[in-house]
């Protein structure tokens, strides 16, 4: 469940660099998985660094209130 | 007669500097019915964190989002108590959809769509600016005033005329704002509490009145060309004009032009009154001027202190929350944010 509650909200917004990049959320279970892919290396770097960060604080927002 | 009904509203604000927690309660004693009748409103909570760079230096998306994102649930956990509300308590999650930086919009989002499944809740999206035009209602009660919506980010003449909060005129290029805050840069001014604060300070030091470019364009105006214009004059003449008389000529100047299109505004729809939002109207200078005009034409300017004038969380509670009454909330897949969003793309549907 709750790895569906990060799947819905880090899905909403679309990519950066939508053109350059693209991300794939999905959930197996209790596991979040998220495929990456990217024309380059360093827009694959940014792309997986910024989604780390809202990665993070969802995961931090669901610890605190759940 | 429908039977009394109480909202209480969380309310998240990020989309600049201003990190933003509120909670406001809305109570209709005798229900919500279709014509326009405003709630009783009651503070709980108004919390509100500013980042602040080095003097000289603006705030960047990148910096700013992550202090969002380290401050957002702190400054919850500090609402939810001073309301001493639980989450189940809260009837809506309002949240700022834009317009606005993108990275700190986003991370706010992201809190809200999560806190709405954990507590499953409903999401409201509201737009920001109708949030600071009914915090200003709420607090100073005016009735039907020309909205004079003045920030970093937003400057805009606005008037609400069948369910839309009509842009009358606004900047053609930069926010008023945010040619304070460029020029605050320029003279190293400091960025806490807010350059444009520090700009006013100076201000009232300055009493020698620098000619300047004036920019009014029928009822828009135009910054960008001052901005350049006394950027020179502080780099290339820095002995001539102190930068008190500068701050004085640049505020005298930009807040003229101000009250040029506020005041063709109102005699556009027959109004005598003001009400000035946005963090540039904390400026008191500015609200000086501006009810100079007003008296001239037999009525008023309403301002709001700094706790409401200043991007916060509880206007956008108070402006998610109206929203809410009539029915409306926001679903998970349309909760994107966006840089750009229109005041008159919102329907006014709690007002006649």
């Amino acid at each position: 469940r709750l790895a569906d509650i990060a799947k819905n909200s880090l899905s909403v917004d679309r990519e950066i660099n939508g053109d350059k990049s693209s991300r794939q959320i999905t959930t197996d279970g209790s596991n979040l998985v998220v495929t990456f892919s990217a024309e380059t290396a360093r827009i694959l770097r940014v792309s997986v660094n910024g989604f780390m960060d809202s990665l993070i604080l969802v995961t931090r927002t669901i610890e605190a209130f759940s | 007669m429908s039977s009394p009904r109480t909202i209480i509203a969380l309310g998240l604000e990020g989309s600049a500097n201003k990190l933003g927690v509120g909670i406001v309660k809305h109570t209709y004693p005798s229900g919500i019915t279709a014509s326009e009748l405003a709630p009783q409103y009651e503070e709980l909570a108004n919390i509100r964190d500013t980042y602040n760079p080095p003097a000289g230096h603006g705030f960047q998306p990148r910096d700013v989002a992550a202090h969002h994102r380290a401050l957002i649930l702190p400054l919850l956990d500090k609402a939810l108590a001073q309301a001493k509300l639980q989450p189940q308590d809260i009837d809506c999650i309002c949240f700022t959809k834009g317009p606005g930086m993108g990275a700190p919009l986003q991370s706010v989002a992201l809190v809200a769509r999560t806190l709405s499944q954990l507590w499953n809740k409903p999401l409201v999206g509201t737009n920001h600016c109708v949030g600071h035009i009914e915090m200003g209602r709420a607090i100073t009660g005016a009735q039907n005033p020309v909205v004079l919506y003045v920030s970093g980010g937003n400057t805009q003449v606005i008037a609400y005329s069948q369910q839309t909060y009509r842009i009358f005129g606004e900047t053609l290029d930069i926010a008023i704002g945010n040619c304070l805050d460029r020029f605050a840069r320029v003279l190293k001014l400091p960025n806490d509490p807010s350059p444009g604060y520090n700009i006013e300070q100076y201000a009232k030091k300055g009493s020698k009145y620098i000619p300047l470019p004036y920019t009014v364009k029928g009822m828009d105006v135009s910054f960008s060309g001052i901005l350049s214009f006394i950027e020179q004059l502080a780099k290339t003449q820095k002995d001539k004009y102190s930068a008190e008389d500068l701050c004085y000529s640049l505020q005298e100047t930009m807040f003229a032009m101000l009250v040029e299109i506020t005041e063709r505004a109102m005699a556009h729809i027959n109004s005598s009154e003001v009400l000035v939002v946005g963090g540039v109207g904390c400026n008191v200078r500015l609200q000086e001027m501006m009810g100079e005009m007003a008296k001239e034409r037999g009525g008023n300017v309403f301002a709001t202190d700094m706790r409401y004038c200043i991007d916060n969380g509880i206007m956008i509670a108070q402006a998610g929350a109206l929203a809410f009454a009539r029915g409306e909330t926001t679903k998970m897949q349309d909760t994107w944010i966006t840089q750009r969003f229109r005041t008159d793309q919102v329907h006014v549907a709690w007002r006649d």
